[in-house]
């Protein structure tokens, strides 16, 4: 079982096109012995034609010919260029971790009173709602999982800010007139959502007012 | 099936693929009453979301509601009543500091700008814009909120620009009772909740509420709160339409966008003088984007607020640009 659903989310990712070398390699096995496999793998694609309106006329099964071919291809010779290749990643994530904790310095400074507003980075504001998760039976089917795929999740968390200012914030602006500001603007901004939602007055809800900051 | 893929492998004699192309067949003809059903559950779904965007107006309603971002929850009173064709409305936040909201005798034709997006009234806009151009739009089966039945509605996006929903609305009524927010990685962001509802008012409350001033919201007419500003957005995500506008006579601009479910507005600041930093500000969903602009010689503080991913207040706050005078 547990094994039928971790090929199932390979499928899932290999749809996506998020698949990892070795996971379509040992899906592919799994599809040349396993017909419900090869047959969801037929209406995934062929669901997922429907939804692009790009119905084809006829259905070939190459999967076969595929596994062939790759059981033949000569194994790569490791190359110069593979010594580099773990180099470079490195400095990505070297790279990573520097804006992450750049905007984790942010966090503490900004710290200080009650955040009403967090001056945070996406890399601290997705740990922050970790608590949140999809709840059970909420699960999305595989044909949507285009937008939502299993095959991400955590990449946000190493994906650098959208913004990080250069310097502190406590250096280049007055960081409680900076929260007074954001909370106003973010007010203007329910109140007219609230005004024209269609969830009705439910918007409203997330003013400020826990903060005791607006009158 | 083994036989099939034998087959498949010697795809070069004719007979063979005619006799391959009747094999498929069932495999297609399953799948067709399939891809109807997925149809019809497509069409539930929107006629649904129609339902519900006409209920939160038109039905009488009371209970109490909670709001869930970042661990915080505040939860919120309401009664909504129609008396006389008019509306009225009274929230009352339940915790921290007493407040409220009261709007008395609002009319008909003061219709909120994201129901006709729902209702598909078409908008008055550059082009049609639908919603399923940019959600896929699912029905998910029954479940239970605040004791009733809810049918579930799953909208979520097809791209990277607006956040998805989880919506469950209440099979009697249409009313929405759970609103979720699913951010990137499907992680819930936020949450509405009602965890009681009647659809019979306390007539007491109903008096207390009908004894009042009334609200004035004369202007609430999106056409008619479309007032041409000098400034403008010269990119939006793809399905976000104008929604209202206005400029005070300090140039003050206010300009709103949704695309039906996600609102985005955009400020525009002309009291001059950089106070901040180009920065971005984060509370529950909601994100704002701070920019500055020079035109003219005279500095412009930008502001796009919204329930948006980060990237698209971000990318929007650039396109921010004084309007080119005809």
């Amino acid at each position: 079982m547990a094994i039928d659903t971790r090929v199932e989310e390979t499928l899932s990712a290999l749809m996506d096109g998020e698949a990892e070398e070795l996971e379509v390699r040992r899906v592919l096995r799994e599809l040349s012995g396993n017909s419900d496999l090869r047959a969801k793998w037929q209406r995934y694609q062929l669901a997922s034609a429907a939804m692009r309106k790009d119905l084809p006329k006829g259905v070939v099964d190459v999967s076969a010919r595929i596994s062939a071919a790759l059981e033949c291809e000569p194994a790569l010779k490791p190359s110069i260029t593979s010594w580099f290749k773990p180099l470079g990643k490195l400095a990505i994530a070297a790279s990573v971790a520097v804006v992450a904790v750049v905007g984790v310095q942010h966090i503490h400074q900004s710290g200080s009173g009650l955040p009403s507003v967090e001056l945070t980075s996406r890399t601290a504001n997705t740990s922050g709602n970790a608590q949140f998760q999809f709840p059970a039976g909420y699960d999305l089917p595989p044909v949507t999982g285009r937008t939502v795929s299993a095959g991400n999740l955590g990449h946000s968390q190493s994906r650098p800010t959208v913004l990080v200012s250069a310097q502190p914030i406590s250096e280049v602006a007055d960081e409680e007139a900076l929260r007074d500001y954001f909370n106003t603007m973010m007010q203007r901004h329910t109140e007219s959502a609230a005004r024209s939602s269609s969830q009705g007055l439910m918007p409203f809800a997330r003013l400020p007012q826990s903060e005791g900051r607006d009158d | 099936m083994n036989n099939r893929s034998a087959l498949l492998k010697a795809t070069t004699s004719r007979p063979l693929i005619l006799l391959l192309s009747y094999l498929w067949f069932p495999v297609v003809a399953s799948v067709a009453p399939g891809l109807a059903l997925a149809m019809e559950n497509v069409d539930q779904a929107r006629n649904l979301l129609k339902k519900m965007a006409v209920a939160n107006r038109d039905r009488d309603y009371q209970g109490v509601f909670t709001y869930e971002h970042a661990g915080v929850l505040k939860s919120i009173r309401i009664l909504h009543i129609v008396h006389d064709g008019l509306e009225y409305e009274h929230l009352v936040y339940l915790n921290g500091p007493y407040k409220e909201i009261v709007r008395r005798g609002i009319p008909p034709t003061c219709k909120r700008s994201a129901d006709r997006f729902l209702s598909g009234v078409p908008m008055p806009s550059r082009h049609a814009s639908h919603l399923e151009n940019h959600y896929e739009l699912m029905l998910r089966g029954e479940d239970r909120v605040a004791g009733r039945t809810v049918k579930i509605i799953q909208v979520m996006p097809k791209d990277d620009l607006r956040y998805g929903y989880v919506l469950s609305v209440d099979k009697q009524s249409g009313l929405l009772l759970q609103s979720l927010l699913i951010g990137t990685n499907r992680r819930v962001i936020e949450r509405f909740q009602y965890i009681d509802l009647t659809l019979e008012p306390a007539q007491a409350d109903i008096d207390k509420l009908l004894d009042g001033p009334k609200t004035q919201e004369a202007d609430c007419l999106p056409d008619a709160n479309r007032t041409a500003t000098s400034w403008d957005v010269s990119w939006l995500p793809p399905g976000f339409e104008p929604m209202e506008s206005h400029e005070d006579s300090e140039g003050n601009v206010i300009m709103n966008f949704s695309d039906g479910l996600s609102f985005v507005s955009v400020f525009v600041d002309g009291a001059g003088a950089i106070r901040f930093p180009d920065i971005q500000a984060q509370r529950g969903a909601t994100v704002a984007q701070h920019a500055n602009v020079v035109h003219d010689g005279k500095e412009f503080a930008i502001c796009v607020v919204g329930e948006v991913p980060p990237e698209t207040a971000a990318k929007m706050a650039q396109f921010v640009r004084p309007q080119v005078k005809r």
